[in-house]
């Protein structure tokens, strides 16, 4: 696989990457080298092992640091640190009789029209902004999508930022098993990840000690602070008449379920107090089998006498519907189509009255998302088609993206995090069982040494930052 | 996905792709085209086709194990164990007739799937700590203001700050996150669709030249 | 005991426990270095993820959705040809092209026109048709769903902002006035900051009107009225810019702290998993009480 590393660490990025996968520094677009001409015929098809084993001779380190003919990047690419000025003075150096070809391989080439901090945010929200099917064809790959960034901002900057919102260790698990033994052997050796292990060792030890012995009573203080658009989504779902069609889609799995978990289920209870029938797909593979686990959760908390009666009456479980976006819009266009099949396949479809979802629409659509991706797609190809309310459960970092939603009333509630949960439950005034106070209090203990952590973690960074800036 | 084939395939690849999205984008948008029946219809062929795509993805990398272990490359042992667990997974779920809702995929799925993934993401807040305390300066670009909304977003959404904040604070935060960054964020969202739109429209009017 | 799996026997369940507890562990341990045990983790991981989610597709898609009314009624497509066609048999054979295609792109590319050539055209089509309706639904979808309320919200005014019979506005009108406006001036010094950050001074390391290769020399030189015109374009953008950008700055900041909340509780879960609901479990008080019993 061709790579391109990076100029700042040395990280070998595949060639398409629009930024390094380990610092975050913004790579310039570039065609992959050439073999040269003069090479044997054979030295092509030369083994991973060759390569990985043979040092470079000297020829050849020559020919990496300069190539002779070196590939023409696109006039808005930059390369941290690489000076401004000096890229300006080689494109301007360039020869007048080359324009025409490279008018030719502008031509090829999209133009980049994204830029800024488009690219910073894509990482804490992975694929917010770029569409999901157009971007990633391969539904199987969970590769962050490349940025087809047009860089406007200070490199530096840019770097700092990303490698703030990166997270590291889904991406260097999951890149390392795909990764072919050529290209890791490359990689490695490269210290890759600016880990502090000090500073993981006090969280861990921290939030071990917050949970076994640092629990916070439940009832003290004001509990948790409701965001705005909770209370909207509160009185959404109170307005529900009974036996109203609920469509959900669960976009989350266990991955996320230690956060989400807390969210949904509040949500879940209060849609079946309501008596609402619910119609649940996924996308995710793991997204139908957690949601069947939350449903359950919440039937057991409120106390119904069977589960499998309460299933078999109020909600379709186990939908999970692949293709991404393009497949999506189905369930506003022909829902009948689209609807979940019962994992063994038997008359769900007569269950309820989905006639009418079709004729309608359902009264409500829930979408409980990890990410805000997941809730856009939501809004831009099922709701134009049918115009139910859409209310949003979502983790703690996608309530941010999704205020530009609540305020345009495209979404008619938001709840998000741990604290929306929370707060949730308090909202409905709902007593909670004795073991869910004592896990409730041991989380808040847990999370308010932890973010006391992070707090003197920052804090303790600047004061070093001061320091370092202060010595010679 | 279609650089790698020859010009033939490139022209037809591209011209079915322009010709459904201009279908979908004229039904989408009530233009008399097409009937909105067609639509729905490529819409149910993307689900099915998601799912062959789905069991191409996962044979692909199934064989690419495969491979590691045929030719002993490095860590085939790892792609060994890989393939015998896929084996006895997909052999459990596709001999109960409940599929993924059989007792056993269930009980893979709490058993593997579940605590697997779960302690995998679990790790990211413990690497966040790092870079948060060697990124988020206030002598860096735009640190000032990174902080700023870093810690009054920290303090009020913690339980034991929470009490400790007074409420002047507290209605700071809403009115931040209901207009300046709701705006902030309108503009990322818009510029985002805008190159979107641009880049897909792009695609379609090459397919369809 | 999980409701889901209690139709196994209570050794499984056990061992689905202690298992759960060894993969959680292994993977965990990442956290002190990249190791075997992690590593082990991880492929063990993949393998039951990819088993799953090929059950769950075969299961839950393709067998009820096409295989299975195809095999209860093949000769569907006789007496309802338009339908079956177009939901059932189209779908199988651009589907069964698609693996095939698929198939084929892991042998040598064929050397000349053949069977195998025109199978790989033909597995274009729908790797084509998936893109094309992804697409199609991207382009409406933004235009629909974003583009066109998200410009709407910005440029109208809230409905509560009617002006009153004496042209005046009430108070409180007049603060959202003022708050539309803020909101409006930041979306859009937003939008300046991603596309033309660098051009209105948005780096620091490129400041205003630097010369540029795009720009004649005459302009760059300060002959002519050029650079004053720029100028005077460019210092309202740069300041509006300037406004987007520390608004972009401060949401970041934001998001920051939404992410660290986020992740936070998925590790409070985790560790909360190791060591209370694995404790409470019938096994480990087994153990426990065992482990006890020989000590003592």
């Amino acid at each position: 696989m061709a790579t391109s590393d990076c100029p700042h660490c040395g990280y070998s990025n595949p060639f398409d990457a629009a930024f390094c996968g380990h610092c975050g520094t913004a790579l310039a677009r570039r065609q992959p080298p050439e073999e040269p001409d003069d090479l044997p015929a054979d030295r092509s098809s030369v083994s991973a092992e060759d390569k990985v084993d043979k040092p470079p001779g000297p020829e050849e380190e020559k020919r990496a640091v300069s190539p002779p003919n070196r590939p023409r990047e696109p006039i808005n690419a930059r390369t941290w640190p690489q000076d401004v000025g000096e890229e300006d003075a080689q494109e301007a150096e360039k020869p007048q009789a080359a324009g025409v070809q490279e008018t030719e391989a502008d031509n090829d080439e999209p133009e980049p029209l994204l830029g800024g901090l488009t690219g910073l945010l894509d990482l804490a929200d992975t694929q917010a902004f770029t569409p999901a099917s157009a971007a990633n064809p391969d539904p199987v790959s969970n590769r962050p999508p490349t940025l087809s960034g047009d860089l406007t901002l200070d490199e530096e900057e840019r770097r700092q930022l990303r490698q703030l919102f990166t997270e590291e260790l889904p991406q260097e698990a999951a890149g390392r098993l795909e990764e072919p033994p050529e290209d890791r052997a490359q990689t490695e050796g490269i210290s890759r990840l600016p880990r502090r292990p000090w500073l993981e060792a006090v969280l861990f030890i921290g939030l071990v000690g917050a949970l076994l012995w640092g629990a916070e009573p439940t009832r003290r203080g004001p509990g948790q602070h409701a965001l705005p658009g909770l209370e909207l989504a509160h009185q959404q779902l109170e307005s529900l008449a009974p036996n109203s069609l609920v469509l959900v889609n669960w976009a989350y799995d266990p991955a996320t379920a230690g956060e989400m978990d807390f969210v949904a289920q509040p949500v879940v209870e209060h849609l079946l107090r309501k008596e609402a029938k619910l119609i649940v797909i996924s996308q995710l593979p793991g997204g139908p089998a957690a949601a069947r686990r939350v449903i359950a959760r919440a039937e057991d908390t409120l106390r119904r006498p069977s589960r499998a009666q309460i299933s078999a009456n109020q909600a379709i479980e186990g939908g999970f519907l692949p293709g991404g976006a393009a497949s999506l819009p189905l369930l506003g266009a022909a829902p009948a189509q689209a609807l979940p099949v019962d994992p063994r396949w038997v008359g769900l479809r007569d269950r309820f009255d989905i006639a009418g979802l079709a004729d309608s629409g359902p009264a409500l659509s829930l979408v409980v998302a990890a990410a805000s991706e997941d809730v856009r797609r939501w809004l831009e190809q099922v709701q134009p088609y049918h115009g139910a309310p859409v209310v949003a459960v979502t983790s703690a970092v996608a309530d941010p993206s999704l205020r530009p939603y609540l305020d345009s009333g495209q979404l008619a509630g938001l709840v998000s995090g741990w604290d929306g949960g929370g707060a949730y439950i308090q909202r409905s005034e709902r007593t909670r069982s004795v073991a869910e106070q004592a896990r409730s209090s041991r989380l808040r203990g847990g999370l308010n040494w932890g973010i006391g952590i992070l707090i003197a973690a920052i804090l303790l960074g600047n004061l070093v930052g001061l320091t370092e800036r202060r010595m010679p | 996905m279609f650089s790698s084939r020859s010009n033939w395939q490139n022209r037809i690849g591209l011209l079915v792709a322009a010709a459904c999205a201009l279908l979908v984008i004229s039904v989408r948008f009530g233009l008399a085209f097409a009937p909105p029946a067609a639509a729905a219809t490529l819409y149910g062929w993307a689900l099915l086709l998601g799912g062959f795509a789905l069991l191409l993805g996962i044979a692909n990398a199934i064989w690419h194990h495969f491979v590691r272990v045929q030719r002993g490359q490095r860590e085939w042992g790892f792609s060994l164990l890989l393939l015998i667990v896929f084996a006895l997974v997909f052999g459990a779920g596709v001999s109960s007739p409940g599929g993924s809702a059989a007792p056993l995929a269930e009980w893979v799925f709490d058993a593997v799937i579940a605590p697997g993934q779960a302690t995998l993401y679990a790790l990211t807040g413990f690497f966040l700590l790092g870079a948060a305390y060697r990124f988020l300066r206030f002598n860096r670009p735009g640190g000032l203001w990174i902080l700023a909304g870093a810690l009054l977003m920290l303090l009020v959404q913690t339980p034991f700050f929470y009490r400790l904040v007074p409420a002047a604070l507290v209605g700071l935060l809403d009115w931040l996150l209901n207009w300046p960054v709701m705006a902030a964020m309108r503009g990322v969202l818009l510029g985002g669709a805008l190159g979107v739109l641009f880049i897909s429209l792009r695609l379609i009017m090459s397919g369809a030249k | 005991m999980n409701p889901f799996s209690s139709g196994l026997p209570g050794l499984m369940q056990d061992a689905g426990l202690v298992l759960g507890l060894v993969i959680s562990l292994a993977i965990g341990s990442y956290l002190i270095r990249d190791n075997f045990l992690a590593r082990l983790g991880q492929y063990i991981l993949v393998g039951a993820g990819l088993g799953y989610t090929a059950v769950l597709v075969w299961g839950n898609v393709l067998w009820p959705r096409l295989f299975a009314p195809l095999l209860a009624d093949p000769m569907v497509w006789l007496s309802v040809p338009e339908s079956a066609l177009l939901h059932r048999w189209l779908p199988l054979i651009l589907g069964l092209l698609m693996w095939g295609g698929g198939a084929e792109l892991l042998r040598q590319p064929p050397s000349g026109l053949g069977g195998r050539y025109i199978l790989r055209i033909l597995a274009a089509v729908p790797a084509a048709i998936l893109i094309g309706v992804g697409l199609g639904v991207g382009v409406s979808g933004a235009v629909q769903g974003t583009l066109l309320p998200q410009l709407t919200a910005a440029a109208l005014p809230p409905q509560a902002e009617v002006s009153t019979a004496g042209g005046g506005l009430p108070a409180a009108a007049q603060a959202t006035w003022l708050v539309r406006l803020i909101t409006l001036v930041i979306t859009g010094g937003v939008l300046i900051h991603l596309q033309f950050g660098r051009e209105v001074g948005g780096s620091r390391d490129a400041p205003a009107l630097q010369p540029s290769s795009d720009i004649p020399t005459s302009e760059v030189s300060g002959q002519g009225r050029a650079p004053r015109y720029r100028m005077l374009l460019y210092s309202p953008l740069r300041v509006w810019e300037g406004i987007g950008r520390r608004a972009l700055w401060l949401a970041a900041g934001i998001l920051f702290a939404r992410l660290a909340l986020a992740r936070f509780s998925l590790a409070l879960a985790r560790l909360d998993y190791f060591l209370f609901e694995v404790p409470r479990s019938e096994l480990w008080q087994l153990i426990w009480a065992a482990v006890r019993g020989a000590g003592s």
